[in-house]
């Protein structure tokens, strides 16, 4: 069974507490209507979440209510978006802190209490991420700029790094690795085509059957798997 | 003395009557901003940069190209961890 029908099966017959919830809400809204492929009703003013206040939809999220969480979903997605790409001018970019706001919004919504709007709130989470984004961009681009030239030279093998820089690099080394080993085949898989084989981005998206952010979202999970390896390697270093 | 927060909502209630009437798109977003302000506690509205504000709220009226599969593919994947982490909440559950 597709995995999004799957989903679909499981959970818009979900209970709460003991009671089975039926597709129609309890609150009265009309049945979702018909839903495409992929889940998303194919009219938002059909599931009649399009109109309930932030409050219901957050009440609604909270009792896996798909057609609230999707009301909610459309309702700040191009505003994020939009916002996230005028500041910071990449797709990529506006991807990953869309991405972020909408994970910090949903992992963090059991605690959102109404004292202030849904909306400011959303718009505080956006815009710290996008500055976060920002500041990152600029401490790396002072770094580069801040290394000699002459360090862009690779002029040391393994062999020869002093005792100390040959264990710390052994000991980063391990930590990725046991990272890398613990990602599923199909995302190593794909960290592998783009950085060591060197393949493009459509390559990759072409071999693999993904679509291009699907893969460009995958290297950055991947990436941020191995900087935390490091950073524990780090933490390991300095105790 | 004036107080700044009276005089935003002033201004955001008289320009929401102005252009809540409009079915262009644009005036419309404008007049949820408006609205949007008039909703906010002055504690949130003094809090708030309102340019940005804006400029966060007009985005929903603003065609950024978006990737469709990007947004579904968030969208699931969202969808996928509000749900694991009700369900490991028991908040809801998987039918027998």
């Amino acid at each position: 069974m597709p995995e999004v029908e799957y989903v679909q099966d499981r959970f818009l017959t979900s209970k709460v507490g003991s009671e089975v919830r039926p597709r129609s809400d309890e609150r009265g809204q009309p049945d979702l209507g018909p839903v495409d492929e992929v889940g998303t009703p194919r009219d938002q003013s059909l599931s009649g979440a399009g109109s309930l206040s932030d409050q219901d939809l957050v009440e609604g999220i909270l009792v896996a209510d798909e057609a609230c969480f999707s009301a909610l979903y459309e309702r700040y997605f191009n505003r994020i978006y939009a916002y996230s790409y005028r500041r910071l001018r990449n797709h990529s970019d506006a991807e990953e802190v869309t991405q972020e706001t909408f994970v910090t919004v949903f992992k963090s919504i059991s605690n959102f209490r109404g004292s202030s709007s849904l909306l400011s709130w959303i718009f505080g989470i956006a815009k710290n991420l996008s500055n976060n984004s920002i500041r990152r961009f600029q401490n790396q681009r002072e770094k580069f700029e801040s290394v000699p030239s002459e360090h862009f030279v690779p002029n040391r093998s393994l062999g020869s790094c002093a005792p100390d820089d040959e264990l710390n690099l052994q000991r980063s080394v391990e930590a990725i690795r046991v990272e890398m080993n613990e990602l599923p085949d199909w995302q190593r898989r794909i960290f592998e085509m783009r950085h060591l084989e060197n393949m493009s981005i459509p390559e990759i998206s072409a071999e693999t059957q993904r679509s291009s952010d699907a893969i460009r979202s995958c290297l950055y999970r991947t990436k941020r798997i191995i900087f935390e390896a490091v950073d524990f390697g780090e933490e390991v270093r300095s105790r | 003395m004036t107080n700044p927060v009276r005089l935003v909502k002033a201004a955001a209630a008289s320009k929401k009557e102005s252009l809540e009437s409009s079915s262009d798109e644009f005036l419309t977003a404008e007049a949820e901003f408006h609205e949007a302000l008039l909703g906010m506690s002055p504690e949130e509205l003094s809090g708030i940069d309102i340019d940005e504000f804006r400029e966060f709220m007009m985005g929903g009226e603003e065609h950024v190209p978006t990737s469709p599969q990007f947004k579904e593919g968030l969208r699931r994947e969202l969808w996928w961890m509000m749900v694991s982490r009700l369900v490991r909440r028991g908040r809801a559950q998987t039918p027998e």
